[in-house]
């Protein structure tokens, strides 16, 4: 499994598709910074635009600060957190690990190593864990990117304590690490680069909007639709903030689990050719 | 080592049908061993499901005096239809990647490079290889690890002529080095030149195992009589050879067994009162041979 692990981060690197990927995370992830902070910069505007409105309707000016004020503002444990909820990243983690996992079948190299007598279960888990890498390194150029600015235009200070910071990284990182199999199952029954990355962008989304919509009618819904993996990585650092952290930890290991198992049973009983 | 392959009852089914029927074979340590069929026969399915790429449906399969093919698989290399290669990589940089996937130390790759003629391919990637450029790669990957049995179907799909006889000089170098290979290849001709036994697969079906001295036999045993009279010919044979492997054409007669005195039917014919005007035998006869049993005749 060790030399099947290399092997695969060894095609990951000479991937063109990764590589172009990272670059673009780290461009995405600048960009998303400068673009908060100029809309941070105008908050200012757009808080008293709402508390306007709100006060038209006859409404309790509490939730604008509610909306507005659990994010703390101007320093970098901000920009890290509003660049992992913001939900941009998990497209090119799905574009990344759809193309590294569909090429193993597209140029019929899955073949080679299975006829050499490689247990599928070690094929697939080594494959597992070089596309968690790939998405990793993909979200840490992405957050690097904007961390940098963010650390430039704002200094380090911080007015979350540090064990919260940290326990909303790891519900990110776990959360992640779900989305990732998740890809990596939708990728194992497409098998073709294209189909996986369109499945995987559009059927979470779909999903998600479905239970938005869904929401409006039946009240319980809502309920259900913020248990989903993409609403769960917007809302991670609220669960934490609200000392409930314990369900993004609990969601990604059910997501994490549930696709690794319908991934293997998919890989272990297809034909490869 | 008592076999290098065996099946036993071999099936795969697609759609109900099946593809890969019952067949039962053993592949000596050493052999050459031609696998012959038609297009669409069966001869990829028996070789994806012998290699774990698709379930038997039914049967089994063993390497090595009873090994799996998880304990086998480090030693077998194989070229299964299309070359899988990593496309967007050079010659090299595939083969050292298998070597890390596998395990095997990359110090070979040289002299791989060397055997598939691919040495000074240089930065050129695979996906921008020619056809027979590929095909060697695929076989360089095959290479790797210095396998005891090699699986090649349709080896020489692509190659020139020199590539052909390449390949042709490689098997007989891992055969002289006691390697067994397995060949499944259209080229009846370039078959015969090497290999020691053939399987005739038809409709998925074995429906013949024969060695390449047996093959020999029947085939330099084909004599082909000229005459006037074919239908008596057939007769006057038939009864003085006590046999019916004699068949009727046009202007000739074929008897597919050997002849132990030629001079003495001419004789008999003649005074039987036909002439005989010619007796041939013909070279062709193995790939008819192969062409007739492939059709299930
Ligand atoms: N995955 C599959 N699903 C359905 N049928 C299949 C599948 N794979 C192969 N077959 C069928 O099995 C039969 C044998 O195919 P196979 O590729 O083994 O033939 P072959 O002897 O290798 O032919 P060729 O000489 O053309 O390479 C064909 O009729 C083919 O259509
Ligand atoms: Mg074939």
């Amino acid at each position: 499994m060790g030399g099947l692990l290399k092997a695969n981060l060894i095609q990951m690197k000479r991937s063109r598709a990764f590589i172009v990927c990272v670059i673009i995370s780290l461009c995405f992830g600048i960009f998303m910074a400068l673009l908060y902070s100029y809309a941070w910069q105008n908050n200012e505007v757009t808080i008293q635009t709402v508390t306007t409105l709100v006060t038209q309707y006859g409404m309790d000016t509490d939730i604008v600060d509610e909306a507005f004020g659990m994010l703390p503002k101007n320093n970098l444990w901000a920009y890290i957190n509003i660049l992992l909820s913001d939900g941009s990243i998990i497209y090119i983690a799905a574009v990344v690990v759809s193309s590294l996992a569909a090429a193993e079948y597209t140029s019929g190299t899955l073949k080679n190593l299975i006829a050499r007598g490689y247990s599928r279960l070690g094929i697939f888990s080594a494959k597992l864990i070089s596309l968690l890498i790939a998405s990793y390194i993909i979200a840490f150029a992405y957050v690097a990117g904007g961390s940098v600015v963010g650390l430039i235009l704002y200094g380090s200070t911080t007015t979350i304590d540090t064990d919260k910071m940290l326990t909303a990284l790891m519900a990110y990182i776990c959360l992640f690490a779900a989305l990732g199999a998740m890809y990596f199952m939708i990728a194992t029954i497409c098998r073709r680069s294209g189909a996986s990355i369109a499945v995987s962008i559009v059927v979470p989304l779909f999903i998600a909007s479905v239970f938005s919509i869904m929401a409006m009618a039946w009240k319980d819904i809502t309920d259900i639709s913020q248990y989903w993996i993409i609403n769960q990585i917007v809302a991670a650092q609220n669960y934490v903030l609200e000392g409930s952290a314990w369900i993004p930890f609990v969601c990604a290991l059910g997501y994490f689990g549930l696709s690794c198992m319908v991934g293997y049973a998919v890989f272990s009983r297809q034909d490869i050719r | 080592m008592e076999y290098v392959l065996e099946t036993q009852e071999l099936t795969k089914i697609y759609d109900g049908m099946p593809v890969v029927d019952s067949v039962t074979l053993r592949i000596g340590q050493g052999d050459i061993y031609g696998f012959v069929g038609k297009n669409g026969a069966g001869k990829t399915t028996f070789i994806r499901t012998v290699l774990g790429l698709t379930k038997p449906s039914g049967g089994s399969f063993s390497f090595f005096d009873g090994m799996e093919l998880q304990q086998a698989g480090k030693k077998i290399g194989s070229l299964i239809e299309s070359p899988a290669l990593y496309r967007n990589m050079t010659a090299r940089q595939n083969l050292e990647l298998y070597c890390t996937a596998l395990g095997v130390d990359k110090k070979y790759v040289d002299e791989i490079l060397d055997i598939i003629k691919l040495k000074d391919t240089g930065k050129k990637k695979a996906k921008d290889f020619s056809l027979g450029m590929k095909q060697r790669l695929g076989i360089g990957m095959a290479l790797i690890g210095d396998p005891e049995l090699l699986i090649l179907d349709e080896p020489i799909n692509g190659l020139d002529p020199m590539g052909i006889v390449e390949i042709r000089e490689l098997i007989l170098e891992m055969k002289n080095r006691g390697k067994t290979v397995f060949i499944s290849s259209h080229f009846l001709g370039e078959l015969e030149k090497i290999a020691t036994r053939y399987g005739i697969i038809a409709s998925g079906r074995l429906v013949e195992e024969i060695s390449a001295g047996e093959l020999k036999k029947i085939c330099t045993a084909r004599t082909i009589i000229r005459t006037d009279d074919p239908q008596k010919a057939k007769r006057v044979i038939e009864a003085h050879l006590k046999t019916d492997a004699v068949e009727e054409g046009k202007d000739s007669v074929t008897i597919n067994m050997p002849l132990e005195d030629i001079g003495e039917l001419t004789n008999k014919l003649f005074t039987e009162g036909i002439t005989v005007k010619g007796i041939s035998n013909d070279d062709n006869s193995a790939e008819e041979y192969f062409i007739k049993r492939m059709e299930g005749k």
